[in-house]
């Protein structure tokens, strides 16, 4: 393998690897606040994926431009979700299997109603074909973008986490519920906005992703998969853990592509997945159970 | 094969059409069953063939039906899934009670329900399964009623051999009918000069294939050849502009024929596709099924509407052959056939279709222009194609 194939191939890893790092932060802040794997977030990226072809095929709307009105419709869904759903399970010792399969019913309605409103075919956003050429690598157009977009979110979620009350607030609630609670953090508040946050990411992803590839509506649960995945191999609650574990994927999907085959490339996800779990259960970035 | 007389009860037949009674048919109505995929990565071509079956039995309802019967279609969604379309054939012929089936969409799915139509007795013409080992297990109620798949890329080929091109590299999904092209094109292609430089295979469902690419790029073949299904030729086809693999001439099996292919924009332009029909060749009838069917659905035909309308004049011709829905007598009568459908001319070995035969399309300027064979040519192939780096 020569340098420049080798280096073509960490820069197509890297740049899918954005996305997915992308996708897995929105399951991973929901899963570190309310403990519970969001089944729906691969919906929610779809269906901000179909607003955005639409909005495109439509209007001629650049997807770029449809992102903010993507994210500003998968937070409202998802704040709405968790007001009018998840926020009424009983937070008794079985509301996690309740929560799960809510959010396992959510899914449901969100691929039935992008049937519905965008038809079964796949779809997708021919938004800059092509490729810059630097330094003898291809960088593909719309994946750079998206990778760049991708890389945007991802800091601005990362100070709004840091440097703003309610993101720190989201913070605390998943180390300590009870913790938070006592030191007067309205709770039901937090997760309507995390889970709002939640799917404002997937959205953001959603946004992204059809400019690059593809997507139909029952095609959620594939990146339901993936971002929990990179979540698993990351670390949960863990920042720069879902973009590794996301880069990781990435890289992994591409190079199993290109040495072995598309089939094992399809598989690594579940592989790593497993690796992970075997020799470090909490992830590589991620806190040990106390 | 090929006994001149057998064409004589064909043409009766089909004399017989335009004479039927006009008047409205009555009685309990014969019902026909199929399941289509209408979502999932086969849904484009599987809505064009239910549109297809669903302009054949309205016209069959506005001539008076069949046997005197009005005919009723019951269609399910089997979401681009085997499993899914067995048990819905098995509730069409069980709980539906159907009178007589039209195959699904896809040699995947065909290849799996074929088994529960035969078990049952039920003949089966498969529209839309163009594998031919489908056909080669013996059974003798499924019959095959689209092109067979190793007709696919004969254009490509053909052209590819003319111009001299010698490397070819071919990326397939590894299901029934992607398979199926590429073991047959594998076979052909030292007919036709080329040398298989590159073959593999991707899972159905895949959106990247920029690791494929990145492989196809580095051999750097003369032709590409995707055996694929609507989405991947889409993904494929871009992923090779963004990768900057180029070669003399693309092609894929499925997808450039469909009209959604122009989403692709200029990328899609000087793309070359297989396709089984063409809305200007000269069968018989053609012409009117195209203005009905733009009439009906507000939107052109494509091969695969068509196929599966011919599917129906061909059980319709049998049907009235034989006078009942006796499934045996059907069986023995579709096996005899011949007929000139909308589709060309329909005849079988055994089970195997022999008289459909392929054409290839290319992309020129945004519109799908038939290139090959010359009979049904509508314009030059234009080859070699630009580099990417030279378009818009």
């Amino acid at each position: 393998m020569t340098t420049s194939l080798f280096l073509q191939l960490v820069v197509n890893g890297i740049m899918v690897g954005g996305v997915y790092g992308l996708m897995s932060l929105g399951i991973n802040l929901v899963w570190g606040v309310m403990g519970v794997v969001n089944l729906a977030h691969g919906d929610f990226i779809i269906a901000a994926g179909f607003l955005t072809f639409w909005l495109f095929a439509r209007f001629h709307l650049n997807p770029l431009v449809a992102l903010p009105v993507g994210v500003a419709m998968g937070f409202v869904l998802g704040a709405l979700t968790q007001k009018f759903l998840l926020g009424k399970v009983p937070q008794d010792r079985g509301a996690v299997k309740t929560s799960l399969l809510m959010t396992f019913g959510v899914s449901y309605i969100l691929i039935n109603a992008a049937q519905l409103l965008f038809g079964s075919e796949f779809q997708t956003v021919m938004f800059l074909p092509g490729s810059w050429h630097v330094a003898g690598l291809d960088f593909a157009k719309s994946r750079t973008i998206a990778f760049l977009m991708a890389s945007a979110v991802s800091l601005a979620l990362w100070a709004f986490l840091r440097f703003t009350f309610a993101g720190r607030a989201i913070r605390a609630v998943s180390q300590s519920v009870d913790g938070a609670s006592v030191c007067g953090i309205d709770i039901p508040r937090t997760r309507i906005v995390s889970f709002g946050i939640g799917s404002a990411l997937a959205s953001a992803a959603g946004a992204l992703l059809v400019m690059i590839f593809a997507i139909s509506p029952a095609m959620g649960n594939g990146y339901t998969i993936r971002s929990f995945a990179v979540t698993v191999i990351g670390g949960l609650g863990s920042f720069p853990g879902a973009l590794l574990g996301a880069v990781i994927l990435g890289m992994s999907e591409v190079f199993a592509g290109y040495l072995v085959s598309a089939q094992i490339a399809n598989g690594i996800a579940f592989l790593l997945f497993l690796l992970v779990l075997l020799a470090r259960p909490q992830g590589l970035f991620g806190r040990k159970p106390s | 094969m090929g006994t001149r007389w057998m064409i004589l009860p064909a043409i009766a037949v089909v004399a017989a059409f335009p004479k039927a009674p006009a008047a409205a048919a009555e009685g309990k109505p014969i019902v026909i069953g199929a399941s289509m995929s209408l979502s999932g990565p086969y849904a484009a071509g599987g809505r064009y063939s239910l549109e297809g079956t669903q302009l054949w039995a309205d016209e069959v309802n506005k001539q008076g039906g069949l046997l005197g019967r009005p005919v009723r279609l019951v269609y399910y969604d089997d979401k681009s899934d085997a499993n899914t379309g067995v048990q819905l054939y098995e509730k069409l012929i069980t709980a539906d009670k159907v009178d007589l089936l039209i195959g699904p969409y896809s040699s995947a799915v065909t290849s799996a329900v074929s088994t529960v139509a035969e078990k049952h007795h039920m003949v089966m013409l498969g529209p839309e399964a163009a594998d031919v080992k489908i056909y080669q297990r013996g059974y003798k109620y499924n019959f095959q009623a689209q092109t067979q798949a190793g007709r696919y890329m004969q254009g490509a080929l053909t052209l590819a051999k003319a111009h001299g091109y010698k490397k070819l590299a071919m990326l397939s999904e590894d299901t029934a009918f992607p398979k199926a092209v590429s073991s047959e094109v594998a076979k052909m292609a030292a007919q036709y000069g080329l040398d298989v430089v590159f073959n593999e295979t991707y899972p159905k469902g895949s959106s990247d294939f920029s690791a494929l690419l990145t492989k196809v790029k580095q051999i750097g073949p003369d032709v590409v050849f995707a055996n694929s299904y609507l989405p991947d030729s889409q993904g494929i086809i871009r992923q090779c502009r963004e990768l900057g693999v180029d070669a003399k001439m693309f092609a894929v099996a499925v997808g450039a024929a469909e009209p959604e292919f122009g989403n692709l924009g200029s990328t899609a332009e000087y793309i070359f596709g297989a396709t089984q029909w063409g809305a200007s060749m000269p069968w018989p009838g053609n012409a009117a099924f195209v203005t009905a069917y733009r009439q009906k659905f507000n939107r052109a035909p494509d091969y695969h509407s068509a196929a599966n309308y011919a599917a129906g004049q061909v059980l319709e011709a049998a049907v009235k052959q034989v006078g009942s829905l006796d499934q045996e007598k059907l069986a023995a009568a579709i096996s005899k056939l011949e007929l000139d459908t909308v589709y060309g001319h329909f005849q079988v070995d055994r089970t195997i279709q022999v008289g459909y035969n392929s054409a290839l399309l290319q992309w020129q300027n945004g519109k799908q222009a038939l290139v090959w064979p010359d009979k049904v040519a509508e314009a030059k192939p234009v080859l070699p194609v630009p580099p990417w780096s030279q378009r818009r």
